[in-house]
């Protein structure tokens, strides 16, 4: 029989697929780049300056209608990160479901400093005001 | 069977921790440099990403210390440094859903007013 922890945390697992649904539809039908129902970026709007994160929506927007170019030009890193991120969040997903864990890549320290030293190195990149980096800001 | 890596509370027939992944056995050593122990990378990315708050780097450094300590053969820290991750993901996280809550309540607000005529 189902502890009330299991089902507390089936009831957490449900939410959080209904979030990402939801949230996708938003972004579908509502584009970020013409309407005001989304937040602004609160590091942009107290520093003026462009986060990693800046243009995610606009991009995501894009690419769930398939236009994968316009993606890249308004957030390049967060589009080439989302296969490995959404590999990663399937590879949670299948441990928590008691099967076996998907086989584990780019392991290790050094992968993981590269990926943590690139979202710095890309956040100040972005803002520099110089081309060709002037592409990487949305 | 109770988890020696996270804690959590398994069904005695489970063969993988379903709070963390490790496998369990009942003669696990309680630490062990080959035990798998989350680096939190991936959460902290998209917390950056999303919330775009620079609480969320600190999740990205505390992320990138746990495999090189694990390595290291600092499984002490190595384990911090995998909690901390944990908690600045959350952190950033929650920061990001309070900075929403409160820009949807301005929002309502000026519709409001702006309905009557009082903007």
């Amino acid at each position: 029989m189902p502890s009330r922890r299991t089902a507390i945390v089936n009831l957490a697992r449900m939410g959080v697929g209904l979030i990402i649904a939801t949230a996708a539809a938003i972004l579908f039908f509502v584009d970020p780049a013409k309407s005001s129902i989304y937040p602004p970026c609160p590091f942009y709007l107290f520093t003026g300056l462009w986060c990693p994160g800046c243009g995610s929506g606009r991009a995501m927007h894009a690419l769930l209608h398939g236009d994968v170019l316009r993606a890249l030009d308004l957030n390049p890193l967060m589009v080439i990160s989302l296969p490995l991120l959404g590999y990663a969040g399937v590879s949670r997903v299948c441990v928590s479901l008691r099967a076996k864990s998907l086989p584990r890549i780019f392991t290790g320290s050094f992968w993981s400093w590269f990926v943590v030293v690139l979202v710095f190195v890309y956040w100040v990149a972005r803002n520099i005001d110089i081309y060709p980096l002037t592409v990487l800001a949305p | 069977m109770k988890c020696s890596s996270c804690g959590h509370k398994n069904a005695d027939d489970a063969q993988v921790c379903s709070g963390c992944g490790v496998k369990l056995s009942p003669n696990l050593e309680p630490a062990s440099e080959n035990m798998y122990l989350p680096n939190y990378l991936a959460p902290a990315v998209v917390v950056t990403f999303i919330c775009c708050m620079p609480l969320g780097a600190v999740a990205l450094i505390y992320a990138a210390q746990v495999n090189g300590r694990q390595i290291a053969g600092d499984w002490q820290e190595a384990r911090k440094s995998s909690e901390s991750a944990r908690l600045w993901c959350w952190i950033a996280f929650g920061a990001g859903i309070v900075f929403w809550t409160f820009y949807i309540i301005l929002i309502v607000v000026i519709m409001i007013l702006g309905s009557t005529g009082r903007l």
